[in-house]
C-alpha cells in the first residue's frame, strides 16, 4: 500500500460515525482545555486517558489526537485574547496576536489562526504522504551529536528571538536551564537542588512555570490596566473573523512557510511545536522588509507561527508512530494508550497495523475540519471571557491556574513555587526581560543535558564529538548564521550610515 | 478615600537600578547554584557525574548575570525609567499577591472549597469595592463552580478536610 492508498484507506475509517464523534468531542475538549488558563494539553490528555481505555484503540487514539490539536489551538486563542499562552508553543501568539486584539482586530486574528491551522493541517498531511519514505531513515540516523546541536543550538537561537538586549534573553534562559536541573538526575539518581523536599525530586513542572510567569504576571498587569480588556471589541460576530484583503495577503506566504517549517520541526526531537513557532517567527522577521512592526500586531508574526504550530503537531505524529519516539508529554500519553491496547508503535506499525497508522493521520485531517466547525461559532464564547470584569476574571483565572497547576503533580510545593515564580515573572517583565526564554530554558534544558551526557560518553570525553558528523556541523552552522545575521546586518547598516555621513561631510552642498 | 487620579497613579523608577538589582540577585543565586554544583560528583569527561552540567549552567548563569549588570550601566546613564503602579492600584496588586500566597499556604489545611471561597471573596472585595454580601455571593459561586469542575467532574484529587 503506497502513501496515497494508505491515506484514503485511513480516511474511509476516520469518517465512521464513532470516530467522527470522537474527533468532534476531542477537538472541543482540547480547545476548552487550551483556552482555560493553567490547563494545558498534558493535563487535558491526562484527564481523558483513562476514558480512552474504555473504547476501541482507534477511538482512543483519535480522541487524544483531537485533544492534542484542539489544545494547541485553544492555547493560542487565550494568547491573542488575554495575552496568556495556554502552553509553551502558544507564547509566540502573544507577540503579535495580542497587539492585534488590542487594535480591535481580535476577530481577524482568530480568523487568521483558524485558516492557518487548517492550511497547515492539510499541507502537513500532504507532506506526510510525500515524505514518509524519506523521513524514516533520516530520523533514525540522528545521534547525540545531532540531538545536542538541535537542542543546545535551539536554546541559543531562541534566546535572541524575542528581541531586546542580549541580557534580556540570556539571563532568563539561564534561569530556565538551571530550573531544569532541579530534581532527581535520571541517569545517576542523584538529588539536585531539592533541599530535602521529596516533592521537588520530580523536578520543576512546566505548567507551574507557565502559569506563574504568564498567568500571575498577566493578572497583575490586568489589574494595573483595567481598561485594557475593554479595548477588545465587546462582541465578535462570525463575519468579524474574516480577515480583510490586506491581512489575507500578508498572511498567505507566512501560512505556507509556517506550515512547512512546522512540519520540519515536528518530525525532529524536542519540543517541536515550541521550536517551530519561535523558528517561524524568526523566519518571518528575517524575510520581512520592515521588522519594526513585529510585536505591535504584525499579521505575519501571527500567521506564520500559528501555521507552524499546527504543522508541527501533524509532523510530530510521524516519529511518534513510526519510531515510537514521543517528543512531547501528550504524545507520550498517546503511545501509552496504544501500549495499553497491545499495539507497539515503531517502524513495524505501518506493516502490522496500517489501519491504525493511516486512520490517525486521516483523523488529523478530520480534526482540522472539526476545529474550524467548532471555533467559528464558538469564538463569541471565548470573547465573552475577556468581557468579564477584571474583579471577576482575575480571581477566576488565578483559581483555575492554581488548581490546574496542582492537578499536574498533586503537590502543594508546585503551588507555592507558582506564587514565587509569579512575583519573579512580574519583576522581570517590568524590567523588560524576556520571560519566554525562561520557559524555553526549562523545556530544552533537560534535553540538552541528556544529549550532552550521551555525547560525552560517545566521544570518550572529547567535546569535538559534537561537531563530528556532517549533520551536526550543518545544524551548528545554521545556529551561527541565525545569530550572526542580525549583527552583520546591523554592522552593514552602521557602515553605510557612516559612509553616507562621511560623504555628506565631504560634499556639504548635498545636504541641501 | 481614593480618587480617580490616585487609581491611575503610576510611579517611575530607574530601569538601570532595577536591572542592576536583578543582575546582583542573579549573581547571588547563580553563585550559590554553582557552588552547590561543585559539591556534587563531577565524574570524568567520558562519564560526567550529576554535577558537571549544573556547573556549566551555573558558570553560564554567572556570565549572564554579569552581562545584565554591564547592560544596566548605560541605562543608568541614559536615565531610562520603568512605570510601576502606585496608590490604589499598587495596593490592589500587593493585596492580590498576599491573598494568593495565603491561599497556597492554607489550602492544604482548610481544603480546596473553603480556601477557594475565601480567596475569591476577598479578591473580589479588593478589586471591586462592592459590598461584602455581593463579594461573598460572587466569590462563593465562582469558587464552588471551579472546584466542583475539577474535583467532581474531572476527578482531580484536590486537598480536602472533613469540614467539607
Amino acid at each position: 500500500m503506497n502513501s496515497l492508498e494508505g491515506f484514503l484507506y485511513g480516511l474511509e475509517i476516520a469518517i465512521a460515525p464513532e470516530l467522527l464523534v470522537a474527533a468532534f468531542l476531542g477537538a472541543f475538549a482540547g480547545t476548552l482545555v487550551g483556552v482555560l488558563p493553567g490547563i494545558g494539553p498534558v493535563a487535558g490528555a491526562a484527564v481523558v486517558l483513562p476514558i480512552t481505555f474504555m473504547y476501541d484503540p482507534l477511538v482512543g487514539m483519535v480522541l487524544i489526537s483531537a485533544i492534542y490539536l484542539g489544545s494547541q489551538f485553544g492555547g493560542s486563542i487565550t494568547s491573542v485574547l488575554v495575552n496568556i499562552p495556554g502552553d509553551a508553543q502558544s507564547i509566540v501568539a502573544t507577540f503579535d496576536g495580542y497587539p492585534l486584539a488590542q487594535k480591535g482586530r481580535a476577530g481577524a486574528a482568530i480568523g487568521i489562526m483558524v485558516c492557518g491551522s487548517f492550511i497547515a493541517g492539510v499541507l502537513g498531511i500532504l507532506v506526510v504522504l510525500l515524505t514518509i519514505p524519506i523521513v524514516t531513515p533520516i530520523a533514525l540516523s540522528f545521534g547525540p551529536a545531532e540531538f545536542f546541536a538541535l537542542t543546545a543550538g535551539g536554546l541559543i537561537v531562541l534566546s535572541r528571538v524575542s528581541g531586546g538586549s542580549i541580557a534580556s534573553g540570556l539571563f532568563p534562559m539561564a534561569i530556565g536551564v538551571a530550573l531544569a536541573t532541579v530534581g532527581t538526575d535520571a541517569i545517576h539518581s542523584y538529588n539536585r537542588y531539592t533541599f530535602g523536599m521529596i516533592d521537588l525530586a520530580i523536578g520543576i513542572s512546566l505548567a507551574m512555570l507557565a502559569v506563574g510567569l504568564y498567568g500571575i504576571s498577566e493578572i497583575l498587569y490586568m489589574i494595573e490596566d483595567k481598561e485594557g480588556a475593554t479595548r477588545i471589541r465587546s462582541r465578535i460576530r462570525i463575519r468579524d473573523l474574516r480577515p480583510n484583503g490586506v491581512e489575507v495577503k500578508s498572511a498567505a506566504m507566512p501560512w505556507v512557510r509556517g506550515s512547512l517549517v512546522g512540519y520540519g520541526f515536528g518530525i525532529l526531537p524536542g519540543p517541536s511545536a515550541t521550536l517551530a513557532t519561535f523558528g517561524s517567527y524568526r523566519i518571518e522577521q528575517a524575510v520581512a522588509k520592515d521588522t519594526s512592526e513585529f510585536g505591535k500586531g504584525k499579521v505575519a508574526g501571527l500567521a506564520g507561527p500559528e501555521a507552524a504550530n499546527s504543522g508541527a503537531t501533524v509532523g510530530s505524529m510521524v516519529p511518534a508512530l513510526l519510531l515510537g519516539l514521543p517528543f512531547s508529554a501528550t504524545l507520550a500519553m498517546m503511545l501509552a494508550a496504544m501500549q495499553v491496547h497491545g499495539i507497539a508503535p515503531g517502524p513495524l506499525l505501518i506493516d502490522r497495523n496500517p489501519e491504525l497508522f493511516w486512520s490517525v493521520i486521516a483523523a488529523l485531517f478530520v480534526c482540522n475540519i472539526m476545529l474550524v466547525i467548532i471555533n467559528v461559532p464558538l469564538v463569541g464564547v471565548w470573547i465573552r471571557v475577556v468581557r468579564t470584569p477584571v474583579y471577576l476574571l482575575a480571581p477566576a483565572i488565578l483559581l483555575l491556574g492554581a488548581i490546574g497547576v496542582y492537578s499536574v503533580n498533586t503537590n502543594l510545593i508546585d503551588l507555592r513555587l507558582m506564587v514565587l515564580v509569579g512575583v519573579i515573572g512580574y519583576i522581570l517583565r517590568k524590567a523588560n526581560f524576556s520571560i519566554a526564554s525562561m520557559l524555553i530554558g526549562l523545556v530544552l534544558g533537560s534535553l540538552v543535558e541528556q544529549y550532552f551526557l550521551e555525547g560525552m560518553a560517545m566521544g570518550a570525553g572529547d567535546p569535538r564529538y559534537f561537531l563530528s558528523t556532517p549533520l551536526a556541523a550543518v545544524l551548528w552552522s545554521v545556529v551561527i548564521l541565525t545569530i550572526s545575521a542580525p549583527l552583520l546586518s546591523q554592522a552593514v547598516a552602521r557602515l553605510r550610515r557612516g559612509r553616507s555621513e562621511q560623504s555628506s561631510a565631504h560634499h556639504p552642498e548635498h545636504r541641501a | 478615600m481614593t480618587t480617580a487620579h490616585e487609581t491611575k497613579e503610576a510611579r517611575e523608577v530607574s530601569e538601570g537600578r532595577v536591572r542592576l538589582a536583578v543582575g546582583a540577585a542573579g549573581l547571588g543565586v547563580f553563585g550559590y547554584y554553582t557552588w552547590d554544583a561543585s559539591t556534587m560528583p563531577l565524574g570524568q569527561m567520558a562519564m560526567p557525574g550529576p554535577g558537571l552540567f549544573p556547573l556549566i549552567v551555573g558558570v553560564a548563569g554567572l556570565i549572564s548575570a554579569l552581562i545584565v549588570i554591564l547592560d544596566a550601566v548605560p541605562r543608568l546613564r541614559q536615565g531610562s525609567t520603568l512605570s510601576v503602579p502606585g496608590g490604589r492600584t499598587a495596593r490592589q496588586v500587593i493585596g492580590i499577591m498576599v491573598l494568593l500566597t495565603a491561599y497556597v499556604l492554607i489550602i492544604g489545611s482548610v481544603g480546596a472549597y473553603l480556601a477557594s471561597i475565601l480567596f475569591c471573596t476577598l479578591s473580589i472585595k479588593i478589586l471591586s469595592g462592592h459590598p461584602w454580601w455581593r463579594c461573598a455571593a460572587y466569590g462563593t459561586v465562582m469558587a464552588l463552580i471551579c472546584v466542583f469542575i475539577f474535583d467532581s467532574l474531572l476527578n482531580v484529587s484536590l486537598p480536602h478536610v472533613d469540614l467539607w
